[in-house]
């Protein structure tokens, strides 16, 4: 036995919906799977039933044919695990699928990107040749980064491919960078100068608003969600990290906090080297805008630092949200996308993630268009 | 007593009257820190105790145009070892 598709090709609902069901009947076929407003239906029988059938079919003048059932597959492939760092690329680099970007020469040349962060190592060789516009947000510092996070997250979505020295470690190295220090040299910031950042961002056009930085706190904050929005209008795309509250050795999957839990606001996710949710990456709250909208890599990054520390290695959601960046700013090279358009891009070119839950991962790991 | 730090945010409809809504805030007692003319919201601080917030709140509110006034949060780097 095997299973065929039938397809009653007639324009008269009278045949599909009374003649091809009695006909089927006649011939011991099934009608459980017949579909009388197509015409169409999937019966289980041998070939010579099928012969019989067709040539009762065909002395009656109805129009019939079948074919064997064919099986459908998800077109795309779950990713590749189990990455490393090698001495060409991290293992993010990898992970994101860094080498399409090489094959198609796409770096996000002429596109901006906003880090609202600790600031930048404006001394960093792997910057120093590139175009930073810095400014700092909190009083009493400038755009400079002591602290190192920031330069991190530069990195990540900004830095080069082949570094001074170690893998390469930057999604975009096209990119023109703007630094805007929100947080101060112990880490923390508060809403006035995360505001001022993404305003200033928005002043000066930036297409992609990365912020890797959140509090935890389930209540969406107000100003965030008319932010996120007038960005989007302002053709602007903030992603942010989803938050690191989790701890799910310990059977705490945490919630995604402010921002990121703003509507309008991207909240990444962050994967290890096999691609499994981080243990403190945390999982979607239940209300709009709520959600994880994708993942990225976000542990163990290697990416530049300050001070004498040239690079580092570090982990959290923090490291997930500038891969995303960096993935917008090739998508807007190569396509001209912003704003919502831009979410939708990133979204359907994730790859998604069989093994992970939704609410852990959304649409999956981001990846480089093809 | 104590330094209270608020966003103000503007409506759609009076984006073009920011500056004046920001004037407006200030007569009423707010320190503006920053007009921010892209988002259409305004940032700003007033000396001011626990208990006469919710009212300064509502002042500030009841501005014509203003949508929402909504208290200072602190966010932190999203790294995992902080």
């Amino acid at each position: 036995m095997s299973r065929y598709v039938v397809v009653f090709d007639s324009s008269e609902p009278r045949v599909r919906q009374e003649a091809a069901p009695g006909l089927l009947s006649e011939h011991g076929l099934s009608t459980g799977r017949y579909f009388p407003r197509l015409g169409i239906g999937v019966v289980e029988a041998d070939a010579g039933q099928m012969a019989a059938f067709s040539s009762s079919c065909r002395q009656q003048n109805h129009t019939v044919s079948f074919t064997p059932e064919l099986t459908y597959y998800a077109i795309s492939q779950p990713p590749e695990s189990g990455f490393e760092d090698t001495e060409e690329w991290t293992w993010g680099l990898q992970a994101i699928g860094i080498s399409t970007a090489q094959e198609a020469g796409l770096t996000g040349a002429g596109v901006r990107i906003a880090v609202l962060d600790t600031g930048i190592n404006s001394g960093h060789p792997d910057f120093s040749d590139r175009a930073v516009t810095a400014e700092s947000f909190i009083e009493g510092e400038g755009p400079e980064d002591s602290h190192g996070h920031g330069t991190h997250c530069i990195g990540t979505a900004c830095g080069p491919w082949q570094p001074g020295s170690g893998p390469g470690y930057g999604v975009a190295p096209g990119t023109e960078i703007f630094s805007g220090k929100v947080l101060g040299a112990d880490g923390s910031g508060s809403d006035t100068s995360i505001l001022a950042g993404i305003d200033w961002a928005l002043e000066n056009d930036c297409q992609i608003i990365s912020m890797s930085l959140g509090a935890d706190v389930r209540e969406v904050h107000q100003p965030y969600v008319t932010a996120g929005r007038r960005a989007l209008e302002n053709g602007s795309l903030i992603v942010a990290a989803a938050g690191n509250n989790a701890q799910r050795s310990a059977g705490d999957q945490g919630f995604v906090g402010a921002p990121a839990n703003s509507p309008h606001i991207m909240a990444v996710a962050a994967l290890d080297a096999d691609l499994q949710v981080a243990d403190f990456s945390a999982r979607s709250l239940p209300e709009e805008g709520g959600e994880v909208n994708l993942a990225a890599p976000g542990v163990d990054v290697h990416s530049a630092w300050t001070g004498q520390e040239a690079s580092r290695s570090e982990s959290g959601t923090s490291m997930a949200a500038p891969h995303v960046s960096g993935i917008a700013a090739l998508i807007c090279e190569s396509s001209g996308l912003r704003g919502e358009e831009l979410w939708e891009a990133l979204i359907s070119e994730a790859a998604a993630l069989p093994d992970q839950e939704t609410e852990d991962v959304g649409a999956g790991l981001a990846q480089v268009p093809e | 007593m104590p330094k209270q730090q608020w966003v103000v945010t503007v409506d759609d409809e009076h984006l073009s009257r920011l500056s004046s809504i920001a004037a407006e805030l200030e007569a009423a007692g707010l320190t503006v820190d920053r007009v921010l003319k892209s988002l259409g919201q305004i940032t700003g601080s007033a000396d001011i105790d626990d208990d006469a917030a919710a009212t300064f709140r509502s002042t500030l509110a009841s501005t014509d145009g203003v949508i929402s006034v909504d208290n200072s949060q602190q966010y932190r780097i999203n790294s995992a070892e902080q």
